[in-house]
């Protein structure tokens, strides 16, 4: 499903935080888990995959460094700092508030675990 | 920061292609570039590591390339994002560096701007200086043309008129003579016996050559061959003093008289009058006298004992007969400057308008034409001469009328015009003063001379001795500013670089001058650090306003209120170094103050000593108090000394009076001369008093 591109670069950090807080990931494993574990629904253009990790970088929400993967290659690892756990928790609170919300316009059709 | 390096070999062309043009558009550093390059081709070889086939790589390549969307848009977002990633040392040391690029970019424009300015000349200064100078009398009574014409008519010392004049006054010339006259006294044995021996060899010379040798020495050179080669001898020439010394050291050493030692010998020059013409041919005819040197000794110690057996002890002391024997031709040649003077001398004002040079197209103030100063000088320095002429040979009227026609002479450049026409006028007006006091120290006048001395005296400055004036140097100044300033812009004007160090004098003004160009950096950063024109205009007017007030307040006045001069005022802070030009063209009028009061006081004193030797011849003694001259009607007013703010101290002696001034010091001294670091008596010193009278006689 293609979102609109406003919606999806608001939620695109929490998805990515979300996915890194389960462990560490390189760029493509983090593509492909995304498209996974949203049953493929919400896809990160590459064009938009990359500079948005810098930009979690740059305010020291994820830390990447460069480590040999298991086939033997060098891979950026990017995984979750103290910074970026508190950032999650904070964004997800504020999404549950959201949806509720939501909820309470649609009708409870929107739910958030 | 990883240095990963990539390996992007197994990839397709299309995917190595976007990498590579996306890093370029990054335009970011090459460490990070290196990185986002290594992070994309491994995320292409991981896209890609399940296709089997180079086709299927090539066209999953291409879809990749799709979904990783615009190149530009995506070099751009990185970029942002990789710069946010950097320490904040390197933002700071990056805009850090981006302000000085831009400022030096800025400063560049500026440099530019400010040097591509021009001056606007609003005002013509010459013709307001002109306006404040012109009297309104009638033309006729204008001393100018006849001061000009004297001048054309002046003739010029001779070489040994120069050297006799040079004896009297101090410095090396009178050192050197006071010591050959001790030296000639002290071997008077030696010389005598010397003659003997050689006088034969003066007289084998003929008449000519006699003649050639003494006309060698009016020029204060005496001549001799040297011989070194065949074709290679000239003559050489040395001073008449070094000659005499080496002459009476070889007759003290009992050796053989020799050349004189190359270093003190010059090749003999051509010089106007100098018979060179006649020595080079005695070479080239072979014509030279045996033993010349030893004739030619003989000549030399003759015209020594001459010269400075009687040497004047002073200054002003008395004319020897040989002085009167050279110097009083010259006055006489210069009978008719001297009538021109004279008549110059009693008009009522003078009046020279200020013009421009021929070729110079300025018309500054700067560059106007002034008076022929020097030659004006020279003219006072024979009239001073004659009149001491005047006054030995006992022709005291005459002489009385030479220091008169120096005394009114001066005041018509006091008190108005540029500084160093006033300085000159200051000058004459010490020759003419100093003059009349040696008269009535060395010669009694007549009742009916002395009241004309003193009466003259005492109009010369019908409004009171002329102090200095300060407005035509500030004039000057004005007229700099607006040809070295822009007119308008923020302050009014900024300094032009390549203008204003025309007026300085330390390059040339020609603009393709070397120097100029060397230093024309040099002058654009000074002229970005001077103040800008309204600014300079108001530090100027208040520093020639306080000059002027310093001017008109006595070294005493100063002295105790312990004022700072507008010299000290200018360079007592760092930041009046933003007011250079101001700096470079202020006069030194604390000085110059210091000059017009010597001469004030030098001129009261004078008339005050003619009234008290008027009382003398009418009563047979001096009064006790100068106020009872002022009393009697001889003087108008007491004498103030400007070194106390005080009348000039009187002290009536036995036979005779003393009047001084405290002096440099501010302290009565009792009367005691001033003297100089070698003892010798000075009119100024700063110690002891400044003697008018008794006038100090060797």
């Amino acid at each position: 499903m293609k979102f609109e591109s406003q919606l999806l670069k608001g939620v695109a950090p929490v998805v990515v935080l979300e996915i890194l807080s389960g462990g560490q990931m390189y760029g493509y494993e983090l593509s492909q888990a995304i498209e996974q574990r949203s049953g493929e629904i919400l896809t990160l253009g590459k064009g938009t995959l990359y500079p948005l990790l810098y930009n979690l970088e740059a305010k020291k929400l994820v830390q990447g460094k460069w480590e040999t993967a298991g086939t033997g290659r060098k891979r950026r690892y990017y995984s979750i700092t103290s910074n970026g756990k508190d950032e999650l928790a904070k964004q997800k609170a504020q999404l549950k508030e959201l949806t509720a919300g939501l909820n309470l316009v649609f009708g409870g059709t929107i739910a958030l675990a | 920061m990883s240095d990963i390096k990539s390996d992007p070999k197994s990839l397709p062309a299309c995917a190595v292609e976007y990498v590579k043009r996306l890093l370029k558009k990054m335009r970011y550093r090459r460490k990070v570039r290196n990185d986002v390059e290594a992070e994309l081709i491994a995320h292409f070889e991981d896209e890609l590591k399940d296709c089997k086939s180079g086709q299927e790589k090539e066209q999953k390549a291409r879809q990749l390339l799709s979904d990783f969307g615009d190149l530009k848009l995506l070099a751009i977002l990185l970029r942002r994002a990789k710069k946010r990633c950097r320490p904040l040392w390197r933002t700071v040391i990056a805009r850090t560096f981006q302000a000085i690029g831009a400022l030096i970019v800025c400063f560049i424009f500026y440099t530019i701007w400010f040097s591509f300015g021009e001056p606007t000349i609003r005002v013509d200064y010459v013709k307001l200086l002109n306006q404040m100078n012109q009297p309104q009398v009638r033309n006729q009574d204008n001393a100018w043309p006849h001061y000009e014409k004297a001048i054309e008519l002046y003739v010029p010392q001779s070489p040994i008129v120069k050297q006799f004049i040079s004896y009297r006054r101090g410095g090396k010339p009178r050192e050197d003579a006071l010591r050959l006259k001790d030296l000639l006294r002290d071997n008077q044995q030696q010389i005598q016996v010397w003659f003997e021996k050689n006088q034969k060899y003066w007289d084998n010379l003929n008449p000519e050559q006699q003649s050639v040798v003494l006309k060698c020495f009016e020029y204060d050179w005496v001549p001799f061959p040297m011989i070194v080669q065949e074709n290679n001898n000239d003559w050489y020439a040395t001073t008449l003093n070094r000659m005499t010394e080496h002459i009476l050291r070889c007759l003290n050493d009992d050796a053989e008289l020799l050349d004189p030692h190359p270093r003190g010998i010059l090749p003999v020059q051509t010089q106007p009058g100098f018979p060179d013409d006649e020595l080079k041919s005695w070479l080239k005819e072979g014509k030279i006298p045996p033993n010349f040197i030893q004739a030619v000794s003989v000549a030399v110690l003759h015209e020594a004992k001459k010269r400075f057996s009687n040497l004047p002890k002073d200054f002003r002391g008395e004319l020897t007969d040989i002085e009167l024997e050279y110097i009083n031709p010259w006055i006489r040649e210069n009978e008719a400057a001297w009538q021109e003077f004279l008549a110059g001398s009693a008009k009522s004002y003078c009046y020279r308008p200020y013009t421009s040079g021929p070729n110079d197209e300025s018309k500054s103030v700067f560059s106007i034409l002034l008076p022929p100063l020097a030659p004006l000088r020279r003219l006072a320095f024979m009239v001073d001469w004659r009149s001491r002429i005047d006054r030995d040979q006992g022709r005291l009227q005459q002489s009385i009328e030479d220091c008169l026609a120096m005394a009114r002479a001066a005041g018509h450049w006091q008190g108005k015009g540029r500084l160093v026409e006033q300085l000159v006028g200051l000058g004459i007006s010490s020759l003419g003063h100093g003059e009349i006091l040696s008269l009535l120290a060395y010669r009694k006048l007549s009742a009916t001379d002395l009241k004309r001395l003193h009466e003259q005296m005492s109009q010369i400055y019908p409004g009171g001795y002329p102090l200095i004036n300060m407005e035509g140097e500030r004039l000057a100044f004005m007229d700099i500013v607006q040809r070295s300033f822009t007119d308008g812009g923020p302050g009014g004007g900024h300094l032009i670089p390549g203008l204003w160090e025309d007026y300085t004098e330390s390059t040339s003004h020609d603009p393709d001058d070397r120097d100029k160009r060397l230093f024309m950096p040099l002058y654009t950063a000074a002229s970005m650090v001077h103040a800008r024109r309204d600014a300079t205009v108001a530090k100027a007017n208040e520093i020639y306003a306080l000059q002027s007030q310093l001017a008109k307040m006595t070294p005493y006045q100063k002295h105790i209120a312990n004022l700072k001069t507008a010299d000290e005022i200018m360079y007592e802070s760092w930041l009046n170094q933003r007011f250079f030009l101001i700096q470079i063209y202020m006069p030194a009028t604390a000085r110059v103050s210091e000059i017009a009061y010597r001469g004030k006081i030098y001129h009261e004193a004078t008339v005050v000593i003619l009234a008290l030797q008027r009382w003398r011849l009418e009563k047979d003694q001096y009064p006790a108090t100068l106020g009872e001259l002022v009393t009697a009607g001889f003087l108008n007013e007491l004498p103030m000394d400007p070194w106390s703010d005080k009348p000039l101290v009187y002290k009536k002696t036995e036979d005779d009076f003393t009047l001084y001034s405290v002096g440099f010091n501010f302290t009565d001294d009792g009367g005691e001369y001033a003297k100089d670091r070698s003892g010798n008596i000075r009119t100024w010193s700063d110690n002891g008093d400044t003697v008018f009278w008794p006038v100090p006689k060797p």
